[in-house]
């Protein structure tokens, strides 16, 4: 087929790959000569490093593998997994800005730099040995087809080594044969592409800021729209930037928006199902929420990425709502290049386009930044509230904040500025208005130094966790904290239902320090029963759940035998956290898919709704007159159970009971507001208010 | 005498936690191990000293830098890390010298002169932390709540003559990071109630309460104040509004502890009113 010059050049302008420069090297050619081992078992020691002796392994050009008669170098067809080694020479790495990875594979493949995993293909996650099939055979074309993966330069000078495993999909006579090959491209001049992100940040119920790193300078451009065939809403930033970061508002709640990211000449991103923002219910409304918590995940591995699929497969096609991370993000000093492994590259780029990801401050992150002037890579790389804008106070400080989903409150401290610590501190009087001024019907806390732990570090002793167990604690639980999730121990110690713990391990007493009847039991619907928070009797508003859960990257062990743990895990995993209505479960999804923990908290509250927002089908809610300085009317052909006024910040200004056919807007300053009605069978239907003459 | 208690305090502390767990301990074995190969490197001893330092072993970290710097270091982070540790031990003149050879060797960082500016301010030099603690403030990108408060504190501790300085310090907090960070607007009522500006504490607590959503815990701190100024008809309409106020919180909210502390001590004041 022709094409014109017309075509031609709309190809180049708007084509979806990336658009290459100048100066590409070519790092490994196809064809190129590898040692390999396939001896048919997995060969002594670490292969994968740059340093491995493979002077004993055989050598061929590829391409390797055999049973298919196109091989240059056959390969033993007796080896359910073969192995191979390129050792190159590089000069000068900082010349290259990016690079392009391209591999033929049947069946399966992983690939390693320098012994650290950076692709892998067509095998499942955790750890792979000899033995371990591909997950699919791959058979006609795709045994020929060549794979793209772009990564970020993570040469050193001197020699480096392609390490790549390949595995048979399973013995069976439609299944014979393997194939490899392997090019390695580098571009010397800097790509027009992202090297980081999308990724979501400070997500509210209006809006959004969606972040991106290209590798050349570049104008900010965003589209985006509720349908994914038409999207035209554009922003449009012309500073030329590598981190872009832009702040889209005026958005519905409780909506999906799927995005594009532009430069000026080309589509570094384009939309997919998988690439959508979705803002928050407004504040106070009771949906079901979904929180994936990870603690002390940054260390770029294969742990790491084990615990990330399992919870993957545990979610499959449903949204995450909150993504938290619980500090210690990327070892061993959070910086920029070990966020990009930890975080950013062959992590949690999925997740992290789709859904808004929140932080608290570790140690290791606070190695390279300081909450004192909110400098360093930590506060380069997240953005959070800190005008109140997600809900909650504004504290003016990345270092804490706190933010509103749903019926959720959740406070996110620095428990790593020690000297900030104390009940006279800026960070506790805040805390303090935070929690007494939210109307959420679950509180959670969210910290980096737990305040019960015997894994690898011990609350009796380390004066961070001596301080927010003595300081915060008692504040917190006065005003109704129901959830607190933290990390810096590697392991997982989830605490019995407590109350007024504030000594030391010893001095834990159950007679004491737990509450109700099932508090002390496993919080298990089933087993001992689900915790419960009363509102009435000697209980009423005691009771909260403390987790360490810092194992989501590696395990360090430790005595844990903390007395308030329920459980106490060496175990790599992530917590799941999921709140509907007034009741909250907790997971602990290990990184092999099994749940090892888990329990409910009940609370004792009317419920308002037992439906997520839906906006299909929903009756309409008419506001008029609209603007209105005076009375407005509500109709409505749905019945409604309650209506609530929100101001622009998702805060809740009235709530009225029963279905009111008129309210007064007298006493609300001029702006925006949303009305929002609920019926009784739990439907949420809005309207905007406009407040003026 | 308040020195004398706090070293007393941090000896026994350390000594307390010579015994602690964790990845710190690990760390500091292989730094002592590391050491004994390597006696001479003074860049381990940096390492184990900062290593205490996270541990609070303010002498066992003292002890190190100061066995680092023997070996020749003159790393500015060392000085830092030296400075830090004098400020711990209320040692505030040999803080105060570190951070000199830290300026011999950066004069603009804006963390040295925050670090100065609390040795200063501990060492009572309060017009040298001012100067430290503005240049903080005029040169760095992103500024906290509390780069004012601090500032400020200075200003209302050298005593009334300088409130309205200190006043101004917040507003221009107030102005920089945002008119509704709650930190400077409480400080800002402190600093109202402490000179004695009661018409300003009452339209600073306005201010608060109609910047909160929930405003029982405020109409009570107003109504306390009202009741000490002993404006008791004043202070009992705050008191039925922060009763109000707390009957409109959902259940679960009025049987937190804070909550039914707060409603006692409504019923008090109000009792107290009626006593007028």
């Amino acid at each position: 087929m022709k094409i014109n010059f017309i075509q031609f050049l709309g190809f180049l302008l708007f084509s979806t790959s990336p658009l290459f420069v100048a100066g590409q090297d070519t790092l490994i050619q196809a064809g190129s000569e590898w040692k390999y081992y396939d001896a048919g078992n997995e060969p002594s020691g670490n292969w994968t490093d740059l340093n491995y002796n493979d002077t004993s392994w055989a050598s061929g050009f590829a391409q390797l593998g055999y049973g298919d008669g196109d091989e240059t170098t056959v390969t033993d067809d007796d080896a359910r997994t073969t192995y191979f080694r390129k050792s190159f020479l590089v000069n000068n790495p900082i010349q290259y800005q990016s690079m392009l990875l391209k591999l033929l594979r049947d069946d399966g493949a992983v690939v390693y730099i320098n012994g650290t995993e950076i692709w892998r293909d067509n095998m499942s996650s955790g750890s792979v040995s000899y033995s371990t099939f591909s997950n699919a055979m791959v058979s006609g074309s795709d045994e020929d087809a060549w794979l793209d993966r772009q990564i970020i330069n993570n040469l050193v000078v001197g020699m480096n080594t392609v390490a790549v495993e390949i595995h048979q999909q399973a013995f069976s006579i439609f299944n014979s044969d393997i194939s490899f090959d392997f090019q390695f491209l580098a571009d010397t001049f800097k790509q027009d592409s992202i090297i980081r992100g999308p990724y979501l940040q400070n997500g509210t119920s209006n809006s959004m800021v969606v972040r991106w790193r290209t590798a050349d300078l570049s104008e900010s451009i965003l589209k985006y729209s509720t349908d994914i065939n038409t999207i035209t809403t554009i922003i449009q930033d012309p500073m030329r930037k590598y981190n872009h970061e832009v702040l889209i508002t005026g958005l519905q709640p409780a909506t999906r928006y799927y995005y594009e990211v532009y430069n000026e000449s080309d589509t570094l991103s384009a939309a997919d199902s998988s690439q959508y923002f979705q803002t928050n219910p407004i504040s106070g409304q009771a949906v079901p929420t979904t929180i994936w918590a990870l603690g002390d995940c940054g260390s770029a591995n294969n742990n790491q990425r084990a615990v990330r699929d399992a919870y993957y497969n545990y979610i499959g096609n449903k949204h995450t709502d909150v993504m938290l991370f619980l500090g210690d993000n990327a070892y061993q000093d959070g910086t920029d290049s070990e966020y990009q492994n930890a975080i950013f590259e062959n992590m949690y780029e999925a997740m992290l386009s789709k859904t808004v990801a929140w932080s608290t401050i570790g140690n290791h992150d606070a190695h390279s930044a300081s909450p004192s002037n909110q400098s360093g890579p930590y506060f380069d790389i997240f953005s959070f509230p800190k005008q109140g804008e997600a809900g909650g106070v504004p504290s003016g400080t990345e270092a804490y904040y706190s933010f509103d989903y749903g019926n959720v409150h959740f406070i996110v401290l620095n428990s790593e500025s020690l000297g900030g610590l104390g009940t006279g501190g800026s960070m506790y009087s805040w805390c303090q208005n935070d929690i007494q001024n939210t109307n959420a019907d679950w509180i959670i806390g969210v910290w980096h130094h737990p305040p019960y732990t015997k894994g690898s570090h011990d609350s009796d002793f380390e004066p961070q966790l001596f301080q927010m167990r003595n300081n915060f604690l008692p504040m917190l639980e006065a005003n109704g904290v129901d959830l607190v999730l933290c990390g810096h121990s590697h392991s997982y110690e989830r605490s019995y239902f407590l109350n007024g713990h504030t000594g030391l391990a010893f001095s834990f007493d159950s007679a004491q320090h737990v509450v109700g009847a099932n508090g002390g039991g496993d919080g298990k619907i089933g087993g001992d029963g689900a915790y419960l928070k009363e509102t009435i009797g000697s209980n009423a508003g005691k009771g909260a759940v403390y987790i360490t859960a810092g194992s989501s990257g590696k395990k360090s062990g430790g005595d844990l035998d903390h007395p308030a743990m329920f459980s106490s895990l060496n175990e790599l995993g992530s917590c799941v956290v999921e709140v509907q209505n007034n009741q909250l479960d907790m997971k602990f999804v290990r990184e092999n898919g099994q749940i090892d923990d888990y329990f409910t908290i009940i609370k004792n509250m009317p419920v308002t709704s037992i439906n997520s927002v839906s906006k299909d089908n929903r009756p309409s809610l008419e506001v008029h007159p609209n603007p209105s300085s005076d009375m407005i009317n509500i109709t409505t052909e749905a019945k409604l159970k309650f209506v609530q006024v929100f101001d622009n910040k998702g805060t809740e200004i009235k709530f009225i009971s029963g279905h009111p056919t008129s309210i007064s807007v007298k006493d609300l300053p001029n702006g925006l507001y949303i009305v929002a009605g609920t019926t009784a069978n739990g439907q949420h239907l809005f309207q905007k208010l406009v407040v003026g003459k | 005498m308040h020195k004398i208690i706090t070293i007393l305090f941090l000896i026994n502390f350390c000594n307390y936690t010579i015994f602690a767990h964790g990845d710190l301990d690990k760390r500091i074995q292989a730094k002592t191990k590391a050491i004994a190969q390597a006696p001479k490197n003074s860049t381990l001893y940096l390492e184990r000293g900062f290593l205490y330092h996270q541990h609070e072993e303010w002498d066992n970290a003292l002890a190190d830098y100061l066995q680092a710097q023997e070996l020749g270091l003159q790393e500015k982070i060392l000085y830092y890390r030296m400075a830090e540790t004098y400020l711990e031990l209320y040692l505030f003149k040999s803080g105060l010298i570190c951070t000199q050879q830290y300026l011999a060797q950066d004069s603009l960082d804006v963390k040295i002169h925050k670090l100065r500016g609390e040795l200063f301010y501990k060492s009572r030099a309060y017009d040298d932390a001012i100067y430290s603690f503005e240049y903080v403030i005029q040169h760095s990108v992103d500024l906290t709540p509390e780069n004012y408060v601090t500032l400020a504190d200075v200003y209302a501790t050298k005593g009334i003559s300088q409130k309205n300085l200190a006043l101004e310090v917040i507003e221009q907090g107030l102005e920089k990071l945002g008119s509704q960070v709650f930190v400077l607007q409480e400080q800002k009522l402190k600093y109202y109630k402490k000179f004695n500006l009661t018409k300003q504490a009452l339209a600073q607590y306005d201010i608060i309460i109609n910047s909160n959503t929930r405003k029982e815990r405020w109409y009570y701190q107003k109504a306390s104040y009202l009741y000490q100024q002993k404006k008791f008809k004043a202070a009992k309409t705050h008191a039925e509004a922060a009763k109000k106020a707390f009957e409109m919180l959902k259940p679960h909210q009025q049987k937190t502890k804070a909550m039914i502390q707060l409603l006692a001590n409504i019923h008090t004041l109000l009792q107290n009113l009626e006593n007028q």
